[in-house]
């Protein structure tokens, strides 16, 4: 029998492998950020909430409770600081699953314009 | 109220005028009566024996609804009471302390000793003596007088004995002169009949001698029966002289004694016991036994001694005198006694007592004037007193009655209070009904009550605040309509709550301004409660809930002043918490409420159990949850 080489394969198989490099490029690239940002600065946030806008940080966290819910969309949760500071803060539903109080995590954060902080991706800690 | 009535009479138990006589006694009296046709011996030993010492307080009285002082069954007539009420307060403030009365007494003495009734036989010098200390005696301001009246009646009595010998002389000429012409007409007489028997004895004469004879007979005879009659007129003369003379003397005679009586009698019917018993003195030394008796105030005598067949005399005079003096004297004592023990109501019974009987009598004008004004104080609270009690004044007799109890220990202060007190409740009582009907809208029944409430006590303060009342409840509706609505419009609900109960009797028939007030009151009452809560909670020590207390309060009026003031007071005990609460606040007001949120977080942890963190959290949340789904 003869192996036809089909070139459509290679039209597959060179995207594929490109997601693949670029889900892997992903990961790595999001696992240094969280490892990289700075610490969410508190008093900071505290005094003048708007001044953080648009900028990200990272933060270790323990779920306090959860304020207010929407199955839509996320939840907004209170957590707990290490230093016992209550902030409160919007996770969307792509990481708001499983959420329990008590749990800690590094918390990638961002504040919005509103003055929101936002959880941009966390991992438990 | 019974004391007080007591009083009341009490105040016409003063002293009396002076010279009021009873009825008759200046009037002329009947004639001299030279001879006793009376069997009774009315001596001083059976007089003084006969009557006790002592002031009867139980039967002797005084009636000034007819001016009479009724002592020991005698009567003596004082004039009105308000005469006496006069003379009685003049008494009390007068000092009387700057006379001699030791001096004076000691001249008095004097002449009671000289004119003693153990000196039977008196000189006339030892009279003379006696009359003229009467004028030494009538120096003094005290006297008033009494020893010169005294003095000048028994002048008039001398003079008239000096006369009296005269007319004696001239009654003793007249005596002979009738008696010459008696002898003188006996003689004439006896000159006829000799003659007439000669007549007879010429019958054995010869015819011419007979003839001779019967003419000379008969010349004798016209010339004797002419000398019969002149002696005859002129004896007749001389009898109506003596007869004259005679009944001259007497009159003179009746008409001293009569006056000398009627002085005595003056003296004791006006009281002036001391100078009655001295004329008594005099009288005695200056008639005869046979004038002792009184003729002079008969009918009187009779009043003070209801028994038959009584002969007054001078010697029940003069003790009569003797024992009323005993009785001021030991009136005084006893208002002394009682003064000293603080019993200074009872002491100024006494003395009003004391001084209707005696009121010129030396112990009582010597009375020490420095007891007189606190007396007379006492008298003029009383007095107060009473012309409050007729007005119903009843806090004035409560104010005097505080005075008085401080003077006097032994004023019924309780009782008169007490009953005082039932009075001004009574009254109370019918204005508070008054009040009730008032506002019920029963006016019949308010008017009623009212007028009672007035006739118990006319001066009852209530009945004015009652009377402002009822004019703010009518004639001030308006007024109070107007006030309601500009205090509500400036929000002002404490000066709403302050006249509630006007406000509401005024908008009464305006349901909805009614249910205004009624809103204002049950807010003002809530914010009032609330404000007690939280100043019971700080004093506790749980300041945060305290706070929460006045925020409550806060929200049900954000302006009310005694809100603001309690929160100020408290806010440096909560600084933090209320930082970040108002923070939180602020943020949320202003539409950041992720910030908002953040900031009632902060605060929770500041005062974990915070109703307000709790609501201001579920608020926000959702708010912040929401901005964030729109982005």
């Amino acid at each position: 029998m003869k192996f036809k080489f089909n070139p459509i394969l290679i039209a597959f198989a060179i995207p594929a492998v490109a997601i693949v490099f670029a889900l892997v490029f992903i990961v790595l690239k999001k696992s240094n950020v969280v490892q990289n940002a700075e610490p969410f600065p508190v008093a900071a946030y505290a005094s003048s909430p708007r001044s953080l806008e648009g900028n990200t940080y990272m933060l270790k966290a323990q779920i306090d409770s959860q304020l207010a819910y929407d199955p839509q969309k996320g939840k907004i949760l209170s957590v707990r600081t290490l230093d016992g500071t209550r902030l409160s803060v919007f996770i969307g539903n792509v990481y708001a699953s499983n959420l329990q109080v008590g749990q800690r995590y590094n918390m990638h954060l961002g504040v919005d314009h509103k003055g929101l902080i936002v959880v941009k991706g966390l991992e438990k800690y | 109220m019974k004391k007080t009535a007591f009083f009341t009479f009490s105040f016409l138990l003063c002293a009396g005028a002076y010279s009021q006589l009873l009825p008759g006694v200046s009037s002329p009296a009947a004639p001299v009566s030279t001879t006793s046709n009376t069997s009774y011996s009315y001596n001083s030993n059976t007089l003084e024996n006969r009557m006790d010492k002592v002031y009867d307080f139980d039967t002797d009285s005084l009636n000034f609804e007819d001016g009479t002082l009724n002592w020991k069954g005698k009567t003596f007539n004082i004039g009105n009471s308000r005469i006496v009420r006069a003379r009685f307060e003049r008494y009390l403030a007068t000092n009387f302390n700057d006379s001699n009365f030791d001096n004076y007494q000691k001249i008095l003495n004097q002449i009671a000793t000289i004119l003693s009734a153990n000196n039977d036989d008196l000189s006339k010098d030892s009279v003379h003596q006696a009359w003229q200390l009467l004028y030494d005696a009538a120096e003094y301001d005290i006297d008033n007088d009494g020893c010169l009246t005294i003095a000048n009646t028994v002048y008039t009595v001398l003079r008239t004995r000096d006369e009296f010998k005269q007319y004696k002389i001239s009654e003793n000429e007249a005596v002979r002169a009738r008696k010459a012409f008696e002898t003188r007409l006996d003689y004439l007489r006896n000159m006829a009949d000799n003659a007439k028997n000669s007549s007879f004895a010429g019958a054995s004469l010869h015819a011419k001698d007979r003839m001779l004879t019967r003419e000379a007979i008969n010349k004798d005879k016209d010339t004797t029966g002419a000398y019969q009659a002149r002696a005859a007129a002129d004896l007749a003369v001389a009898a109506a002289n003596e007869a004259a003379l005679t009944a001259t003397m007497q009159a003179m005679g009746a008409k001293s004694v009569l006056q000398f009586q009627s002085q005595i009698m003056s003296f004791m019917l006006a009281r002036r016991f001391q100078h009655a018993t001295i004329s008594s003195y005099f009288y005695r030394h200056l008639y005869k036994a046979n004038n002792q008796n009184f003729e002079v105030g008969k009918d009187e005598f009779v009043k003070f001694f209801p028994l038959s067949n009584f002969i007054p005399n001078n010697d029940i005079v003069e003790n009569l005198s003797t024992e009323a003096r005993n009785d001021v004297r030991e009136g005084m004592l006893a208002v002394e006694t009682l003064y000293d023990s603080g019993q200074r109501y009872t002491a100024i019974m006494r003395l009003m007592e004391t001084f209707a009987l005696g009121e010129n009598e030396a112990a009582v004008r010597r009375f020490d004037f420095e007891k007189k004004k606190v007396l007379h104080e006492l008298y003029r609270d009383m007095s107060a007193m009473k012309d409050m009690a007729d007005n119903r004044d009843l806090a004035g007799i409560v104010e005097v009655l505080e005075r008085v109890k401080n003077v006097a220990s032994d004023f019924p202060y309780r009782e008169t209070m007490s009953k005082v007190r039932v009075a001004q409740q009574a009254s109370n009582l019918k204005i508070m009904s008054a009040r009730a009907s008032a506002f019920g809208g029963d006016t019949v029944t308010a008017q009623q009550a009212i007028t009672e409430a007035a006739e118990i006590w006319p001066l009852n303060p209530e009945l004015d605040k009652f009377t402002n009342e009822v004019m703010d409840a009518t004639v001030g509706k308006a007024k109070y309509v107007k006030s309601f609505d500009d205090l509500y419009e400036r929000e002002d609900f404490r000066g709403i709550m302050r006249d509630a109960p006007e406000y509401a009797l005024a908008l009464k028939d305006d349901s909805a301004k009614s249910q205004s007030l009624k809103q204002v009151i049950a807010n003002i009452s809530q914010i009032d409660f609330l404000i007690a809560q939280a100043s019971e909670l700080q004093a506790q020590g749980n300041s945060y809930i305290a706070w929460e207390m006045l925020e409550k309060a806060r929200t049900i009026d954000p302006a009310d002043p005694v809100v603001a003031r309690s929160m100020a007071a408290l806010a440096p005990h909560v600084a933090d918490y209320v930082k970040l609460l108002d923070g939180a606040k602020r943020a949320e007001a202003q539409g950041r409420y992720a910030e908002a949120l953040n900031g009632y977080l902060r605060a929770q942890d500041v005062f974990p159990t915070s109703q307000e963190c709790r609501l201001g959290i579920e608020r926000c949340s959702v708010k912040a949850l929401q901005e964030a789904l729109s982005d």
